[in-house]
């Protein structure tokens, strides 16, 4: 039974690699689609252009905004009338603009309250956040300054030191690789089992297979073998060449406790794929099942958006996503460094939640053939 | 010349077929609605109640006060108790059970009532770094606040800064607004390219294509019927999620419903023949749905200005943003729903939509060939 | 005038060269034969003829406009109709036959009114009217050509391309489609261009062109040189002659059912039964046979019951797939299903492999009980090979998943290679390879744990004369020495005179079940004998004699008729030749009767 095991992983992988273009897509997407994913977006504000209406124009409105630093700010220059900054936030020129009043400076230095106003662009939704948020600090911390004309750091006041843990410079490239990778891994478990199985079940090899002595179960179970083979191989020349080298995030825990628990999330992961080959009759529903799959399972996962902050039905519904343990897991293994009597959790989650998928999804498929 | 009659004849097989197809004609409505419930409901960026301990090495009455500014912004915060060492409360974030913890210092109180200023330690978990840079901009205001009343308290008489913050085109900024409606951007652009890719490559794959290369039906005549079936469905789906966004999120929508419908359209012509473009390079149905969504998952969503603003991107990125043109239909969708129109800012997105439009359908036309 | 004039054409594909300098002429209002095995070219010519396919270097001209470039095709594409080798594929399988004509009819723009009389006319004409709501994925192979044909049809082309429409489907079927062309040819002067692997319907056309690895070997029935002769030698131990015949003093050695057939080099001085060369011999000439090394045994040993069919019936909803069937088995018997299509052969076999659960009745394999896996082989009809590995992985595939390993399996591998002729192909990924070889690729994949009982649906569908000649070698070997039983389901009417029990099935039962002897007196006391006269007029003549009330075919430019009595017919004044009796003629006989 190993023997015709062997034998049915070794034809899988075969196909696999004679399969030119779904080869290319697949070294694409372990390599390419991280490097864009890790650029591309940072949820943390960065450069964050804005304009000024400085009616006061004196030194200390000038002072005020020399606060305003790269890279968290990128001053775009000053505008002359609110009018001007209808304009430039309608055209998303700025995430927001500030309006310092005429007699600001003569105000501070009486000690009389001042107002400065922040116009932020509420459709940048989370970064209008941040930079009102960012704003409103160094804001208050120049006002307390100024106000006593003495230097914050001898003031009793109570300064905060904070210490970003795992991630010091919170830079957002690390997460977002990391994720991506997630979703990558997570698209092809869900992908290629399902896709493979459709294209046999097509040309009629099945059939033959059911003739032969091969029973149903082994077949599928080299072939989930096959891609998590594959899958795993994407992995690791993904940790070592790109996230570790190109990319250089740090990988401060075991790699083969990563890879251990990467193997057992795309093993018990299949089965969702297997499910997808039963309910499939063609390649054009595969695709549609697996995307309508995917999104959920992503998003339950904690990879798009913090748990905590989503709807209480989602944060409970995030148990149901088997990437969610994965996911956390993961982290907790590459950022934190921690060892097993951290994550031997998140490899309970990941088997007890994929042991049932992966069973149903065998018995759904046999049940289909 | 476009001969009509031979448009409708793809056309009315493409419907029947689909007809036929039980699951893909459920997937089709079905799928850009799913995307709408878990975009609008769960793209929440609003980081809100941050699980946070307190280690309060001072106990006393100023370290209590300030502890107690923390703990009485629930809205941001959420406090899970108090620890006795950096330890506990590190080994507590390691294991995911709080995201910061804030350590007030022995002789915290006394320091302050001897006019010197003190540093208080905040541990914050990195690991989602839009969390903590969210999670330190809150706990600085709060610092803030705290220095202020402090200073007030002592004497020193300050009024300080008022700071008006004014969230335009989205007053009391639901997210909801702009997460629900940018579902649109999405929806409208990987499903209707996948689903065009797939009607002319399935044709190839299965052997029907004989059937055009042997008609008199010419390239661009077959390649609109084909676009022209994608397109009506997916006008169908504009219908349904622009209903959901008014009706379920309560989306304000302050344009004209006319030239946000045409904007529409002309997105999904775009979307539609750069399905069609990717199907004149792929041979079968797998590569043919793996290299959509590759191609338009990642701009749709990441360089659309959907989750960063597109002008704080980098050189770089920010170029990337521009070539795709997802972000300019993003602009319409945020004139048509909160910011309200400008007709020259929408002819401006408009035209440069068409012009992809136009250079995806003639390089699609000019490479489907007719013949083997 | 010419339609098609070819001159000195040829493509490559890559290294490998498809068309080798063809050329060729198409007379207008004919019917053009292109025959050859699986890889010669055809589909190649036909799709460069109907414009779908660029070529290197040559000459074409359709309707006397020299064809330049691709795009001058433009403008004839409505006059030209191409059907692409392969069942149906051309078809949406969702859409129901009428869907399809329609959407066939309205790519061309055809009225909507002569739309509707022309698919009635054609639906009815290939009996597929009254499935005309039935959708094309729950046809029959036969069933989806005949509506490939009526789909290219339908805008009235003047020239139709037919790429291998009868492979797979069975006589009657092609019979029909035949007379459907011919129909065709002289009630609307279309002239038409068929190509196949079936060498017995070279003769159907007005013209033949016979390929071979990418050139025309044979371009006119007047080519057959006078002199050349083959012999007949049929004594009870012809099988000892066979294998004592040294190939290399042949031009051709063929081993029938109970004869051999073989044309020396040199005159024989042997007074054997001698005939004059047709085009299936021109041919084999040609090409060549391959006398396997192999001695095959002279007598094979019937044994004891190996399988028993006791009332199997398999329901399909309403619809009976397989009604009633019983038949016993006896070890190394070569039983051959025949009848047309979805008349329940794939069926009956898919409820012995155990892939289906009959709806009632039962079977019985006399094998030794839990092994039946192990001891059985089978090749689907469908070919059903990794097409994306090659000829050794697939072997090596099969053998091990069977258990086989080590050297045994490396030697196995060796003598398929061998026996299947398959050393060049090696390391070939399959799905390049043409379908010929992919089928004895199948055979040996279905032999290579040597079963006691092997399937086999369709295994020649598509393979040329000589490799099939081989298939039966390989067939009669496994049968007379290693007593090897085979079920066996064809199209090919000659091949039925290899199995030593043919199963005539039709509607799901069975029509006919005995040796191939004991159905042909059966055919002549009904019908009496096949008789044939030469015509210009075929299509015509043929309707003459019909309306008189006899059973009539057409074949190319002869009509041939069956009857007891000569005689009646002498009022015709014509010149009448008695033939012999085919498979193919009983295979009608028995279903049209059956169905009447």
């Amino acid at each position: 039974m190993i023997y015709r095991i062997v034998v049915l992983i070794i034809k899988e992988l075969i196909q696999f690699f004679r399969d030119k273009g779904l080869l290319l897509f697949v070294i694409y997407l372990f390599t390419g689609d991280m490097y864009i994913a890790a650029n591309g977006i940072d949820l943390t504000l960065k450069n964050a252009k804005f304009y000024v209406i400085d009616e006061d124009n004196s030194f200390l409105s000038r002072e005020l905004i020399s606060k305003f630093q790269k890279p968290t700010f990128e001053f775009s220059g000053y505008l002359s009338s609110v009018s001007m900054a209808e304009k430039y936030l309608f055209e998303d020129k700025c995430v927001g603009i500030i309006v310092i009043p005429e007699d600001f400076s003569k105000n501070i230095k009486n000690k009389t309250q001042t107002q400065i106003g922040i116009i932020v662009n509420g459709t940048e939704t989370s970064t209008s956040y941040l930079f009102s948020g960012y704003v409103s600090v160094i804001i208050s911390k120049f006002s307390i300054e100024n106000s006593f004309n003495i230097e914050t750091k001898n003031l009793p006041i109570v300064n905060l030191r904070q210490r970003i843990l795992y991630n010091n410079n919170m830079d957002s490239h690390i997460f977002m690789t990391i994720t991506e990778l997630f979703s990558v891994i997570t698209l092809l478990i869900l992908i290629l089992p399902a896709s493979a199985i459709i294209k046999e079940k097509e040309n009629g090899n099945i059939e033959m297979l059911l003739v032969s002595p091969v029973n149903i179960s082994e077949f599928m179970v080299a072939k989930v073998i096959a891609m998590n083979i594959i899958i795993i191989l994407g992995v690791i020349t993904t940790t070592i060449i790109i996230i570790k080298g190109v990319l250089k995030v740090p990988f401060n825990g075991s790699f083969i406790l990563f890879i251990l628990l990467t193997a057992i999330y795309v093993f018990t992961s299949s089965g969702i794929s297997m499910f997808i080959a039963s309910v499939a009759s063609n390649m054009l529903q595969v695709s549609q099942i697996t995307i309508m799959l995917l999104l959920p399972i992503l998003y339950l996962s904690g990879s798009w958006a913090p748990i905590e902050s989503m709807p209480y039905i989602f944060q409970k519904l995030t148990y149901l996503s088997p990437l969610k343990y994965y996911l956390e897991g993961s982290f907790t293994i590459i950022l934190k460094g921690l060892g097993l009597s951290y994550v031997y959790k998140h490899f309970l989650g990941t088997f007890i939640l994929g042991i049932p998928v992966f069973l149903a999804g065998v018995y759904f498929l046999k049940k289909k053939i | 010349m476009l001969r009509l009659k031979k448009i409708k004849a793809i056309y009315k097989k493409e419907f029947k077929e689909l007809k036929r197809d039980k699951i893909s004609r459920i997937m089709v409505f079905m799928m850009p609605i799913m995307i709408m419930i878990v975009f609008g409901y769960g793209m929440a960026l609003d980081v809100e109640k941050i699980p946070f301990v307190i280690l309060d090495e001072d106990n006393s009455v100023l370290s209590r006060e300030l502890a107690y500014k923390f703990i009485e912004n629930t809205r941001y915060y959420r406090l899970i108790g108090a620890v006795s060492s950096q330890k506990e409360g590190l080994k507590l974030i390691d294991k995911g059970k709080i995201r910061m913890m804030i350590v007030i210092p022995y002789g915290f109180e006394k320091r302050l009532k001897s006019n010197k200023p003190v540093n208080v330690q905040i541990f914050e978990d990195g690991i989602f770094p839009y969390r903590a840079s969210v999670s330190v901009s809150y706990s600085n205001i709060i610092a803030n606040n705290f220095n202020i009343d402090l200073l007030s308290a002592n004497g020193n008489k300050n009024q300080g800064i008022d700071i008006r913050t004014r969230y335009w085109f989205n007053e009391d900024i639901r997210q909801k607004n702009v997460t629900a409606s940018g579902v649109l951007l999405i929806a409208l652009f990987i499903g209707p390219a996948i689903f065009s890719s797939l009607l002319i490559v399935k044709e190839k794959e299965y052997g029907s294509i004989y059937n055009i290369y042997t008609s008199s039906i010419n390239k661009a005549e077959f390649i609109i019927a084909k676009q022209l079936f994608a397109m009506s469905i997916f006008f169908v789906n504009f219908f349904i999620l622009f209903a959901m966004t008014i009706l379920l999120f309560n989306v304000p929508f302050k344009g004209s419903f006319i030239l946000f419908l045409l904007a529409a359209i002309i997105y999904l012509l775009v979307s539609t023949s750069l399905g069609i473009l990717i199907s004149t390079f792929v041979m079968t149905q797998v590569t043919a749905v793996v290299g959509t969504a590759i191609i338009c998952i990642i701009p749709s969503i990441l360089y659309s200005g959907y989750i960063t603003p597109v002008s704080s991107m980098t050189n770089e990125a920010y170029f990337i943003a521009h070539i795709f043109p997802n972000y300019y239909f993003f602009n319409l969708i945020k004139m048509s729903y909160l910011k309200g129109l400008s007709l020259i800012s929408y002819i401006k997105n408009i035209a440069i939509l068409l012009v992809f439009y136009l250079i995806f359908i003639s390089v699609a036309i000019y490479r489907f060939r007719k013949y083997e | 005038m010419n339609i098609i004039e070819i001159n000195n054409i040829v493509k490559k594909y890559k290294k490998r060269v498809a068309l080798n300098n063809v050329s060729l002429e198409i007379k207008e209002k004919t019917l053009t034969c292109i025959v050859g095995p699986d890889g010669a070219g055809k589909s190649t010519l036909l799709k460069i003829m109907a414009g779908v396919l660029k070529f290197d270097s040559g000459k074409m001209k359709i309707f006397n406009y020299e064809m330049k470039k691709l795009s001058y095709f433009e403008e004839l594409k409505d006059k030209i109709a191409f059907m692409p080798q392969g069942l149906g594929l051309n078809l949406y399988q969702r859409l129901s036959i009428e869907e399809n004509v329609d959407f066939f009819a309205e790519l061309h723009e055809v009225d909507p009114k002569i739309r509707n009389e022309r698919k009635y006319e054609l639906l009815n004409a290939t009996g597929l009217y009254k499935f005309k709501d039935r959708q094309v994925n729950k046809l029959s192979g036969g069933m989806k050509q005949k509506l490939g044909i009526c789909c290219s049809l339908v805008h009235s082309p003047k020239v139709i391309i037919l790429d291998e429409p009868t492979t797979g489907v069975d006589p009657i079927s092609r019979r029909e489609l035949y007379r459907l062309i011919h129909k065709f040819i002289s009630e609307e002067g279309v002239t038409a261009i068929v190509s196949t692997s079936y060498m017995d319907e070279a003769e159907r056309g007005d013209s033949v062109y016979i390929m071979h690895e990418g050139k025309i070997i044979y371009d006119d029935i007047s080519s057959i040189d006078e002199d050349e002769v083959y012999y007949e030698y049929n004594k009870p131990d012809f099988i000892e002659f066979y294998n004592n015949l040294d190939e290399n003093n042949h031009k051709f050695v063929i081993l029938g059912r109970n004869f051999v057939k073989f044309a020396p080099k040199k005159p024989y001085p042997e007074d054997f039964k001698k005939f004059k060369f047709g085009i299936e011999e021109n041919a084999l000439k040609t090409i060549g046979t391959r006398k396997l090394n192999l001695q095959i045994k002279p007598a094979k040993s019937i044994g004891d019951k190996i399988l028993e069919l006791k009332n199997v019936t398999k329901k399909f909803g309403n619809f009976f797939a397989v009604k009633n069937v019983s038949f016993d088995v006896n070890k190394g018997e070569i039983i051959g299903l025949l009848g047309p299509n979805g008349a329940g052969k794939t069926t009956l076999m898919k409820i012995l492999l155990g892939l289906y659960t009959p709806s009632s009745g039962s079977y019985n394999f006399f094998i030794g009980d839990n092994l039946l896996k192990e001891k059985i082989g089978y090749m689907s009809q469908k070919f059903s090979l990794y097409s994306d590995l090659t000829v050794k992985e697939n072997l090596v595939l099969n053998g091990t998943l069977r258990k086989i390993k080590g050297s045994t399996l490396k030697n196995k591998i060796e003598e398929l290679y061998y026996l299947g002729n398959l050393e060049n192909y090696k390391a070939e990924i399959v799905e390049k390879l043409p379908l010929g070889i992919k089928q004895r690729l199948a055979l040996m994949c279905a032999v290579i744990h040597e079963p006691m009982l092997v399937f086999l649906d369709e295994p020649t569908s598509g393979v040329d004369i000589s490799e099939r000649d081989v298939f039966w070698q390989i067939i009669r070997y496994f049968s007379n020495n290693k007593n090897t039983t085979f079920i066996v389901s064809t199209h090919f009417m000659t091949e039925a005179d290899f199995c030593d029990k043919i199963c005539l099935m039709n509607n799901g039962e069975i029509a006919e079940f005995d040796s191939p002897e004991a159905l042909r007196e059966k055919f002549r006391a009904k019908f009496g004998t096949p008789y044939s006269t030469q015509t210009k007029t075929p299509y015509s003549l043929e309707e003459k004699i019909k309306n008189m009330g006899f059973k009539t075919d057409i074949f190319g430019t002869k009509v041939k008729v069956y009857t007891k009595d000569i005689s009646l017919l002498d009022t015709l004044n014509l010149n009448f030749k008695e033939e012999i009796i085919t498979i193919d003629d009983i295979f009608v006989g028995a279903t049209e009767d059956a169905t009447t």
